[in-house]
């Protein structure tokens, strides 16, 4: 039970009209570990994980949670079953409150077991959020934004979570903060899978890692054998230094 | 003058509801439905098939009739092509609003009829030294109830704050686990509510029904939500009250020669309105497509 991946990605194939946008991605996210799935603008990191909650659907393939099968299933059952996403650009509901974007998080954690406890402890994690509890979304800073949207996601209670871009669009202090917190997160046991443009940065934290060009997969490896491989610029930054 | 501002508050407030049922399904399918009329129309019918019975149960019989049917709407009509194109929702929507109309034709004919429902209600009260009929009052105090009703409903309960979510961004809620199903049929539900209690206020003052009485209103409605920004619910009230309050106030203050141009005018006004705020009113990011 144990050794079966939370999450299993298997051959899935995704077109947007004539655009094969992923053709036969597989990947695997164990119990625990952090994943980063890196590659440049276009290669489809933003889809797979769309793909991934559901709200796009594959041509080709199947995605497995627990050893169930997902794909197919709306977008809503698959958050049920604890699946949360941080989205390309935060999605926060900004003509709500804070407080009310919580508590819509609240509602569905509390399916699934979640209660006051992990609302303080969320609160605790992000001290400016308990500040701004009655302001509107919309008046966040980028980086409290994001610390909004993760917070959100995590008093969803997930078995897994979802990143795209955590680092995106934010002061390289907040980056660090938002990394710092990814590790936190890793050594609370937190299953994570993660796509980032900022390759340095996302194999420090992943225990494993792929790298997706063109829609395809070209590399799996541990993060620590990425980051000390010699071809690795060769292989990232090649072909016209896509960053 | 105070009578003509009761008058005008009374449209207005009318208006007003008949503009939030629109918003609201509009809020989270991005679909103008304006079979919304219609819905009132089958309220208005409701009212003249109970009209021997006591009001409390004319006002329960209309309230959960007409909700039945907007669930049903939603239902029948609206759920299969819900992934379809804007255009094939909302000739659905046309669709099903003229079927509608010809079963109300079939059934009870084409000419309006008469109903007697709260004909008490066009006595004349004094309030302040004006004389007004008590149906103005009353439409007054139901609506202010009916909204703060609303209000806490969104602000307050758990269905609430999934409704506004969804309202804003749909796909992001339905990751949350928001079920697209449960909040697009309260917002149905909800509106057919709004629109019994819109079909019950305008059945005690007009005292009449017919199958196209729900044409105007849902015109009205529309352009109240486009007035108040698309997506905004408080938007298309504030649009709605406007539009009922400029409509009667140019009745009175328009010379008798061109007072029958009055709509001519009453758009004039929103189309002024249009060019200074475009996006309406209240717009916000909210109006942003579903997709
Ligand atoms: N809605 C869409 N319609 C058509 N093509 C799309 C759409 N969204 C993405 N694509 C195409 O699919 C491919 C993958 O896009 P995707 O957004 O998944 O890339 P990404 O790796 O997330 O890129 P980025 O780093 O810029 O976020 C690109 O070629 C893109 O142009
Ligand atoms: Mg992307």
């Amino acid at each position: 039970m144990n050794d079966q991946p939370i999450l299993k990605v298997d051959g899935l194939s995704v077109a947007y009209g004539p655009v094969r946008a992923l053709r036969g991605v597989s990947i695997e996210v164990r119990r625990g570990r952090t994943v980063s799935v890196i590659g440049p603008n276009g290669a489809g990191k933003s889809t797979l994980l769309w793909t991934i909650t559901g709200l796009l659907k594959p041509a080709a393939g199947s995605v497995e949670l627990e050893g169930e099968v997902i794909s197919g299933l709306k977008p809503e059952t698959i958050a049920r079953r604890g699946l949360a996403i941080v989205p390309e650009g935060r999605h926060n509901f900004l003509s709500l409150t804070v407080a009310d974007n919580l508590r819509l998080a609240q509602i569905a954690g509390r399916r699934r077991g979640g209660d006051e406890a992990l609302y303080e402890r969320t609160l605790d994690r992000f001290p400016v959020l308990r500040d701004r509890l009655d302001s509107p979304a919309s008046q966040l800073s980028g980086g409290e934004a994001q610390q909004l949207a993760i917070a959100r996601a995590l008093l969803t209670k997930p078995l897994i979570l979802l990143l795209d871009e955590p680092s995106f669009g934010l002061a390289p202090l907040t980056v660090e903060g938002v990394f710092e917190e990814l590790v936190r997160l890793k050594e609370e046991g937190m299953t994570v899978l993660m796509v980032e443009q900022n390759a340095g940065k996302a194999l420090e934290v992943a225990d494993d890692a792929y790298i997706l060009s063109n829609g395809e997969v070209e590399t799996a490896s541990s993060a620590e054998s990425l980051k000390s491989q010699e071809d690795f610029d060769a292989a990232y930054f090649g072909e016209g230094g896509a960053f | 003058m105070l009578q003509h501002i009761f008058d005008a508050a009374a449209t207005g407030s009318l208006y007003a509801v008949i503009a939030l049922g629109i918003a609201l399904v509009f809020g989270v399918m991005r679909l103008v439905n304006f079979a919304y009329g219609e819905l009132l129309m089958v309220g208005g019918y409701v009212v003249l098939l109970t009209a021997g019975l006591p009001w409390p149960l004319i006002v329960a019989c209309t309230l959960a009739a007409v909700g039945i049917v907007a669930f049903l709407m939603e239902r029948i009509a609206f759920r299969p092509v819900r992934e379809a194109d804007p255009t094939t929702m909302l000739i659905t929507s046309f669709a099903v609003s003229i079927l509608l109309q010809n079963i109300a034709v079939w059934i009870a004919g084409r000419r309006p009829k008469g109903v007697s429902f709260g004909s008490s209600l066009s006595e004349p009260v004094d309030i302040a030294g004006a004389s007004v009929p008590i149906v103005e009052p009353v439409t007054l105090g139901v609506v202010a109830a009916s909204l703060i009703l609303f209000v806490f409903i969104m602000r307050k309960t758990e269905l609430g704050v999934q409704m506004r979510a969804a309202a804003e961004d749909f796909r992001m809620a339905r990751l949350m686990g928001v079920r697209a199903d449960s909040v697009i049929v309260a917002a149905f539900v909800a509106s057919g509510v709004l629109a019994a209690i819109a079909a019950l206020l305008l059945v005690a003052t007009t005292g009449s029904v017919s199958p196209y009485m729900g044409l105007q209103p849902v015109l009205i409605g529309f352009v109240a939500t486009v007035i108040g920004g698309m997506g905004s619910l408080i938007g298309a009230a504030v649009g709605g009250f406007a539009l009922g309050a400029v409509t009667v106030l140019l009745q009175v203050v328009l010379p008798e020669s061109v007072v029958s141009y009055r709509d001519a005018f009453v758009f004039s006004f929103v189309i002024l309105v249009l060019l200074a705020w475009p996006q309406g009113l209240f717009a916000n990011r909210a109006a942003e497509e579903r997709v």
